[in-house]
């Protein structure tokens, strides 16, 4: 029944990509909240085209120094 | 280009008339795009040296901000978790020792409260911030460093992102499968009820 998801992928630099899956619109907010706020500075939020369809959602977060590229 | 100065000079030492102005403004202009081209060479390999020191002080200064002795740099960083640390050292072959020194440049020692201890001379201090996360200091000198743990501690960072998410996902109940990605990438999936 549940196909939900949470997606991490870290990179080489510690920069870490995070992509809720089968979320309902800010469902996915909520489920991706304890990984923001255990992991860091959240980069950008990336709202998926498909959004309010399948309510995924991409978040971006940096590992690492603060304000810097 | 060459061949086509070899063809003027020999025109005009034989004085012969020159072809048409575009060959006159050519080569009289030549020499001087020679001497330009050296001087930007010579410009270009400057900047190449000094490319190759700026970036290092560029990139972490920043955020940095110099303790006592001159080698060492901070970078804030968000590291909070001091067993999700721990884990990514393991992972790493390091060792994490609480309260002592790290090493740097000839002798110099800055404290930490923790520290990774490298296989290289130098070590990396880690020191609680008012905010609760821990600050990276390290000798960043000739890359010692960097060898082990990656630009910017990026290795490090990676497998405590990785150990932490994967602490903070099994608190919740998740489920999760580790995959290492080919670009070098690692990837979580956190799968469970409690999602």
């Amino acid at each position: 029944m549940n196909n939900r998801i949470i997606e991490i992928i870290i990179g080489t630099t510690g920069e870490m990509q995070i992509d809720a899956v089968g979320f309902k619109g800010a469902d996915c907010e909520r489920a991706t909240a304890f990984l923001e706020q255990a992991l860091g500075v959240v980069g950008k939020k990336i709202k998926k085209p498909e959004y309010h369809q399948r309510s995924t959602r991409t978040n971006q977060q940096k590992l690492g120094t603060r304000g810097e590229p | 280009m060459r061949n086509s100065r070899r063809f003027m000079e020999h025109n005009i030492a034989q004085g012969a008339p020159i072809g048409s102005p575009a060959d006159h403004r050519r080569s009289s202009a030549v020499p001087s795009l020679e001497k330009s081209l050296i001087k930007r060479d010579d410009a270009d390999l400057l900047r190449a040296v000094g490319h190759y020191h700026i970036p290092r002080a560029l990139t972490f200064q920043p955020s940095t901000k110099r303790i006592k002795m001159s080698h060492f740099t901070e970078i804030k960083t968000i590291i909070k978790d001091i067993e999700a640390l721990r884990a990514a050292c393991q992972e790493l072959g390091l060792t994490l020792l609480q309260n002592t020194e790290a090493r740097g440049y000839y002798e110099n020692k800055t404290k930490g409260d923790f520290v990774v201890q490298l296989k290289g001379p130098y070590d990396i201090a880690l020191n609680k911030q008012p905010d609760g996360t821990y600050g990276l200091t390290a000798d960043l000198w000739n890359g010692h460093v960097e060898n082990e743990v990656g630009q910017g501690y990026g290795k490090l960072l990676r497998f405590y992102g990785v150990h932490k998410a994967t602490i903070e996902a099994r608190k919740k109940g998740l489920s999760v499968l580790r995959r290492q990605q080919q670009n070098g990438s690692i990837k979580l999936v956190l799968m469970g009820v409690g999602i």
